[in-house]
């Protein structure tokens, strides 16, 4: 993978970061709400499904290298 | 080997705690102002001592569950991580014995049971927990009224230094036992260590 690839697609564990991760069969859209650290290596993060407007939304824990940037538009 | 989890407690959370307890012993004297100064202080660690215990437990919680995760094939880890950190009570609510219970719960872990069965000292340590937890909302919304079951758990304590430090003492013991009671469930569960 060039530089530039690379760089397009690493995302920074920021919260308000929005970012796709998989769910229910999809990529969805959702927020990053918290980086919770590196356990054994692996970074951490809380999402949170949608747009960050509905804080009862369903949130989550995954590995940061599991989500995917959201198209520019969205972001 | 203990958990990164008790590593942060025993480590950079301890650290933290030290330099606010060093603080009250350098606020010396009689001179008027002390009292009030001090009490703040006290203040000030009950939330402290508050905070570090949610964040052992809910890094206690994210460590086990990424343990489990990378034990199961890859094709269903994000199944696993989702049914085990989704809408987690600790992450919105203090580190108290419901919540603990709901977030290890979900490893089939019985973890107040076990930790009774581990250490005779847990069922005052969790009575200990409930007060700094009782003392801590009131503190943290300068509200402090209290129902006649929070007076009963709350008798004879008031968030003075030498409660505090009972307080943080019961939240020590409890990160050491879940720290051993979970390790041995995950190694049941995974035939391995699970750190």
């Amino acid at each position: 993978m060039k530089y530039l690839e690379v760089m397009a697609t690493k995302i920074t564990p920021t919260p308000g970061t929005k970012v796709l991760v998989r769910f229910g069969g999809r990529l969805t859209p959702a927020v990053l709400i918290e980086n919770r650290g590196v356990f054994h290596g692996v970074n951490i993060v809380r999402v949170r499904l949608g747009d960050g407007s509905d804080p009862d939304a369903l949130d989550f824990e995954l590995p940061l290298d599991e989500l995917e940037p959201a198209p520019l538009a969205a972001a | 080997m203990p958990s990164h989890a008790l590593a942060v407690w025993r480590g950079e959370s301890a650290e933290k705690l030290d330099e606010l307890i060093a603080a009250h012993t350098l606020v010396g004297g009689t001179k008027p102002g002390r009292r009030y100064a001090t009490d703040q202080l006290n203040a000030s660690l009950v939330l402290q001592i508050a905070a570090h215990f949610q964040l052992f437990c809910r890094d206690l919680h994210t460590e086990a569950t990424n343990a489990l995760a990378f034990a199961a094939p890859e094709r269903y880890r994000q199944v696993l991580r989702i049914a085990l950190t989704s809408r987690r009570q600790l992450d919105r609510g203090n580190a108290r014995q419901e919540t603990i219970h709901e977030g290890f719960g979900r490893f089939d872990l019985d973890i107040w049971e076990r930790s009774v069965a581990f250490s005779r000292r847990v069922p005052l340590q969790r009575d200990r927990l409930g007060q700094l937890n009782t003392w801590r909302n009131p503190i943290a919304h300068q509200d402090f009224t209290f129902s006649g079951e929070q007076r009963r758990l709350l008798a004879g304590t008031s968030p003075t230094l030498r409660h505090v430090k009972s307080w943080r003492s019961a939240c020590d013991g409890l990160a050491g036992t879940f720290d051993r009671v979970l390790t041995a469930h995950l190694q049941s569960l995974m035939g391995t260590a699970p750190w």
